[in-house]
């Protein structure tokens, strides 16, 4: 599952987030030659990694960062509207309700045909995660030539200004399609169904193995709905019995309805 | 802002509800035109696992090159092929000519200039997540493309050349050629003497899928083998 790291939950995530932000360092500035980014210790980092940005993380089986990306509520700004206006024509790139999609990046051992479902997964999720927010609009820019590689990402992608020049190649600005019926038809599209999304309760210790836990819960969602019911019971009554303070079974019931739904 | 600009962001917004290949084709026809262009095509250069073999899947070319061009194998020694692996970004006829300077590549160049009438094109690479090598050529004479145009053509590019390639899964690839874009691609094979077990290997379906897709074809051709369809269709240019 892709696992959406917040402001409430990042205590989980300290050692992944520092994984991402050194990734991040490899992937823009070493790869693509981002030159004006700040790199500190090895990590990218942006006036808009703050509390309010949304990551969004999977991971491949040896448990290093597959792909990520960032989730940024745009309303007040972000790094499109604030730095490069001019690339939108059909606004608003700002604003309640809207979201900015930056900093994405595939591990380069994801490239090629057959790592293609672990993206379709993300950016299923990408989508899971405006839906659940009610988002209006999902903004971003990027290079001309990763656009044309987004229309076959499962994304409806659709450009709202005129390309233009830059240091390291040539912008475009486009939104995403994160309606409900965006959803269900891109699932169709990538041939992926139920959740992809896993966000970890806030109230976990330091330390919890959040993997596991998203191992399972795709387990209890993904199973045929004649068994989700008893397993669903039990999952809850152990949970309850290993941490009563917080229970996961309403958490593993709302999941299970939404993949139900 | 540019009129033409506006026009070329207007077409990729909506680019993606197109469904016909005929109106794809007027559409962005109607926009490069505004830009100088006369001829336009979108081609597959080269899928993962598959030789250089390019085809075109939509646009409005010049038959007589199409057919010159596949008669004399030029794909061995095109300069604007050649390029076309080595970049991400838009470049010209004259930028690639210069790049790459054999006789055999002036030779093409000439020829594509004395036939056409075209003496300068644009030609947007497109490189998807899958590897495959695709591009949109955009021809003219007396036309340049500078440098504030090329991201503009770029974006109406990269849309066009998308939906053609959605298009052609499935559909005849050209008004002239009625065999479908897999039919194109196992016929290519046959060309290499493969059998319907290889060129299901190859191209990852069945042995009876690539039988079927070649069946077709002698159908659709009215033909009675494999190897005079693939003939058929390698002449007319539609496996250049």
């Amino acid at each position: 599952m892709i696992h959406l790291i917040n402001a409430a939950n990042r205590h989980l995530y300290r050692d992944v987030l520092a994984q991402m932000h050194r990734a991040r360092t490899d992937h823009f500035v070493e790869e693509r030659g981002w030159r004006n980014l700040c790199v500190e210790a090895g990590q990218e980092l942006d006036e808009y990694d703050n509390d309010q940005a949304l990551y969004l993380v999977g991971f491949d089986e040896f448990g290093a960062i597959a792909v990520s990306a960032r989730l940024l509520p745009a309303d007040r700004g972000c790094v499109l509207s604030d730095h490069f206006p001019h690339l939108v024509v059909e606004g608003p790139a700002c604003g309640p309700g809207v979201f900015e999609l930056s900093r994405y990046f595939a591990s380069p051992a994801l490239r090629g045909r057959k790592h293609f479902p672990v993206k379709a997964s993300m950016n299923l999720a990408v989508v899971e995660a405006m839906v659940e927010r009610r988002a209006r609009r999902l903004v971003g820019f990027t290079d001309l030539h990763i656009l044309g590689i987004m229309r076959y990402s499962g994304w409806r992608v659709r450009p709202i200004g005129l390309p233009t020049a830059y240091d390291e190649g040539t912008a475009a600005a486009f939104e995403i399609a994160c309606q409900a019926d965006d959803l269900a038809e891109m699932q169709a599209a990538v041939e992926l169904s139920g959740r992809q999304l896993f966000e970890a309760p806030a109230w976990l210790p330091h330390g919890s193995d959040v993997r596991a836990l998203a191992d399972v819960t795709s387990l209890v969602i993904n199973l045929p709905a004649e068994l989700r019911g008893p397993v669903l019971e039990v999952v809850s009554r152990t949970v309850r019995d290993w941490r009563p303070q917080g229970d996961l079974g309403p958490l593993f019931a709302r999941l299970g309805e939404r993949a139900a739904a | 802002m540019r009129a033409e600009f506006l026009a070329a962001l207007e077409f990729a917004q909506g680019a993606d509800e197109i469904t016909d290949p005929g109106e794809l084709n007027r559409r962005f026809g109607e926009v490069v035109r505004r830009f100088g262009v006369r001829y336009f095509s979108t081609i597959v250069a080269a899928a993962p696992g598959q030789p250089v073999m390019p085809r075109i899947l939509s646009g409005e070319v010049d038959p007589a090159w199409s057919e010159r061009y596949s008669a004399e194998g030029f794909a061995a020694v095109d300069p604007v092929l050649a390029t076309l692996f080595e970049t991400r970004k838009p470049f010209t006829w004259r930028e690639a000519a210069g790049r790459r300077s054999t006789r055999a590549g002036q030779r093409v160049m000439g020829e594509v200039r004395d036939i056409t009438g075209t003496d300068e094109a644009l030609v947007v690479p497109i490189h998807d997540r899958m590897g495959e090598v695709a591009a949109v050529i955009l021809s003219g004479s007396g036309v340049s493309f500078e440098p504030d145009v090329r991201p503009v053509l770029h974006l109406a590019s990269v849309y066009f050349s998308g939906v053609a390639r959605d298009l052609a899964d499935g559909a005849p690839v050209e008004a002239c050629c009625p065999l479908t874009a897999r039919q194109l691609e196992c016929l290519r094979w046959v060309m290499d003497g493969k059998s319907d077990w290889e060129i299901g290997e190859i191209l990852g379906i069945s042995e009876h899928t690539a039988h079927n897709h070649v069946e077709a074809a002698k159908r659709t051709l009215d033909l009675g083998t494999r190897v005079q369809a693939s003939v058929h269709a390698w002449r007319r240019g539609w496996l250049i």
